[in-house]
């Protein structure tokens, strides 16, 4: 045991030093949310949905009613305050707008005010409705009081729980990343043969179970670290939502998904003999791996292709993942594809053991 | 004409191994050829031959790395234990140290990390920080494998070797790629494992070093082993003649009569050379004497004269008709 802990620290410490490993398997995925989370998130060439109630019902009101109903950034919706705030909510405007009783004899006291609902999880539109509405408001107070600001705008903060595509996109980036971080255990396992260094530990007490055991834990530990990472990255820079109640279920998953890729890594190590020819083998399954397990959207194959992506353990890690993130589900109703993930691992697992050589 | 020597009889209590009717076949190559040796406790013992004779593959088998042929009347046996039986291997592998031909230890951890992690596979073990003085790595104990030289590597690989204190220690072209200096310092370092009371089996393609280290030399080609004994007695029994080599001043020596330098006592054999000529002899003062005695007959005066006595290159060249290195 304190062997395999040993081997464990070790291999950990060789995987933390692999600067290309590292970066390859957070990058891709850290580039894909930002590119699918800033540059797609906002179209900024169609006019913003915003929602309009009036309850000021004065000509004053009906006449900044028009203004904005006018005006070509916008594209203005009236109706009942509490059911426009509700679609804000399942995401059908970027913002609402409230003229408060009062608005109009307001103006003229300079005490006119107008409520904002916005979008918090939004930033980018959050800011484009505040922009857009407040000029609105800016043009119409110059128009009436002459240059002196008569309007107040109150910022109501809410939370949407629309899914956007970073939603969408944010578990299968974790699904990706466990699989970059665990498929390439085989062409340092190759690497370690060519150069003798397994013959070197053959000559040991060291057994090969110890030995693969330990490289697994590693490469585990270093899945949940990564996971970690890109969920941190969600959740701060792109306001993904993360619960801490999901954290347990996400945790097991990611093991056992690690778990699933690690033995895919180990059959290749053990059956390809260059490591060249091994890293080409690694990215050659796990790149159609990635689309086909729906890391980027959830894929729809057609009958032939089904099998194929049915047997994948990414498929798998990405649908449970995003049953939790997406769904609030728990483990319970994600088993299957637990299940798959486990008996797939295990089976590459036993056969590598079988199959374990320390030198060519 | 190749005699080889009947394995000495075993006595577990003098014999640290044992090897009878070695084979191995690699795919499409015989390698190992009928091997058969032992080695006694305390003894250095070399195995001199030229690239691709079986060196590395015999020691290989012998330290439970490579599984020989499978033939009934075959055995290794090393310290008492059978090499063969896969599960006596571990206990093997706790007692014995080695070095490998080709071998890198992990190339992402440093120094003293590979030496940690080596040492805390095993039952009992030597401390890290004495093993890297000794072979004056302290410097190097921070830095990655990979950075290292490859006699640096080479020194690591050592160290490594003994880091279990075994009582049988195994190493394949230890001063192979060291710079003289270095080669003397592990020369001194297998002669300190001697002292204390340790079994060395060696692999070579040094004659001097196979001369200066070992107490026996087993010379293997294409497999087989094709004499083993003490240098000495290696000499005497495979390159007993000695040569003297003479050049003349002037021509005139060509009036000496071939047969009558050939016909001098204790001269077996003459060859002509651009200036002169080489005698071979199994006496090298009486033969010089006939020499001079002839030369000065002759009238023809000796410009340059030297003497050759053999080698364990002589006795490889003369039992493999190869050179060693080539
Ligand atoms: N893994 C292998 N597969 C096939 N043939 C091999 C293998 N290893 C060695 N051989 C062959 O077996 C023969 C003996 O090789 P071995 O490495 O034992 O020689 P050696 O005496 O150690 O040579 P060297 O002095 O070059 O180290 C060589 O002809 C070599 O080509
Ligand atoms: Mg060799």
């Amino acid at each position: 045991m304190k062997v395999f802990l040993k081997m464990v620290r070790l291999q950990f410490k060789m995987l933390l030093r692999n600067r290309a490993l590292m970066i390859s398997s957070l990058g891709l995925a850290v580039v894909s949310m930002l590119i699918f989370g800033f540059l797609f998130s906002n179209d900024t060439n169609q006019p913003l949905a915003v929602g309009l109630t009036d309850l000021d019902k004065s000509p004053a009101s009906a006449q900044v009613t028009a203004a904005l109903e006018k005006n070509q950034a916008i594209k203005v919706t009236t109706g009942d305050q509490a059911a426009l705030v509700n679609d804000l909510k399942q995401g059908q405007y970027s913002a609402v707008v409230v003229l408060e009783p009062g608005f109009g004899s307001g103006l003229a006291t300079a005490n006119a005010h107008v409520q904002l609902y916005v979008d918090n999880t939004d930033i980018v539109g959050a800011a484009r409705s505040r922009g857009t509405i407040g000029a609105i408001f800016d043009e119409v107070s110059k128009q009436s009081a002459g240059f002196k600001d008569v309007i107040t705008v109150d910022e109501q903060q809410v939370t949407v729980r629309q899914q956007r595509q970073i939603d969408v996109l944010t578990p299968g980036m974790l699904g990706m990343t466990i699989m970059f971080a665990n498929m390439f255990v085989g062409v340092a396992l190759i690497g370690w043969r060519e150069r003798g260094t397994l013959k070197r530990l053959s000559a040991t007490p060291l057994k090969a179970w110890q030995l693969i055991g330990a490289q697994i834990v590693s490469q585990l530990a270093l899945s949940l670290v990564q996971a970690a990472l890109i969920l941190v990255i969600a959740a701060t820079v792109f306001n993904v939502q993360v619960e801490t109640g999901w954290l347990p279920a996400l945790g097991v998953l990611v093991l056992v998904g690690a778990f699933s890729i690690v033995s895919l890594g180990y059959v290749i190590g053990n059956f390809v003999e260059k490591q060249q020819a091994a890293q080409s083998t690694a990215t050659l399954i796990s790149l159609p791996m990635m689309f086909l397990g729906g890391s980027y959207f959830v894929v729809d194959p057609p009958t032939f292709l089904k099998p194929v992506v049915e047997i994948l353990p990414l498929t798998h890690l990405n649908r449970a993942l995003r049953q939790v993130m997406l769904n609030d589900a728990g483990l319970s109703s994600v088993l299957p594809d637990l299940g798959i993930m486990a008996a797939f691992g295990a089976v590459l697992l036993a056969l590598s053991l079988r199959t374990f050589k320390w030198s060519r | 004409m190749l005699q080889v020597q009947a394995p000495v009889e075993p006595h577990t209590q003098y014999t640290a191994i044992e090897i009878r009717n070695l084979h191995c076949t690699y795919p499409g190559k015989k390698a190992v050829d009928g091997v058969s040796f032992a080695v006694l406790k305390g003894e250095i013992f070399g195995i001199l031959g030229p690239n691709g004779a079986g060196k590395s593959t015999t020691l290989e088998i012998i330290e439970g790395l490579r599984t020989p042929d499978a033939r009934p009347d075959t055995t290794v046996s090393v310290d008492g234990l059978d090499v063969k039986d896969r599960r006596q291997r571990d206990e093997l592998h706790h007692r014995i140290g080695l070095q490998l031909q080709t071998s890198a230890l992990f190339e992402e951890l440093s120094v003293r990390e590979n030496l940690e992690m080596l040492a805390s596979l095993y039952r009992r073990s030597k401390p890290v920080e004495g093993l890297l003085k000794e072979f004056n790595l302290e410097d190097k104990a921070k830095s990655r494998i990979g950075t290292l030289s490859g006699g640096q590597q080479q020194r690591v690989a050592l160290a490594a070797a003994l880091l279990n204190d075994p009582q049988i220690v195994f190493l394949d072209e230890p001063t192979t790629a060291l710079d003289p200096q270095a080669r003397r310092n592990v020369w001194d370092s297998i002669r300190a494992l001697q002292q204390a009371g340790k079994t060395v089996i060696l692999t070579t393609h040094y004659m001097e070093e196979a001369e200066a280290l070992c107490d026996r030399v087993a010379i293997m080609d294409t497999g087989r082993i094709v004499a083993l004994g003490t240098p000495a007695q290696l000499i005497r029994q495979y390159a007993s003649e000695q040569t003297i080599t003479a050049n003349f001043a002037s021509p005139v020596y060509r009036n000496i009569p071939a047969n009558e330098l050939a016909n001098l006592p204790a001269v077996t054999r003459t060859v002509p050379t651009a200036n002169g000529y080489i005698l071979h002899t199994t006496n090298l003062a009486e033969a010089m004497n006939g020499l001079l005695h002839t030369a000065e007959q002759y009238g023809a005066a000796v410009a340059e004269i030297s003497t050759h006595s053999p080698t364990l290159e002589d006795v490889f060249i003369n039992l493999t008709g190869k050179m060693l290195r080539d």
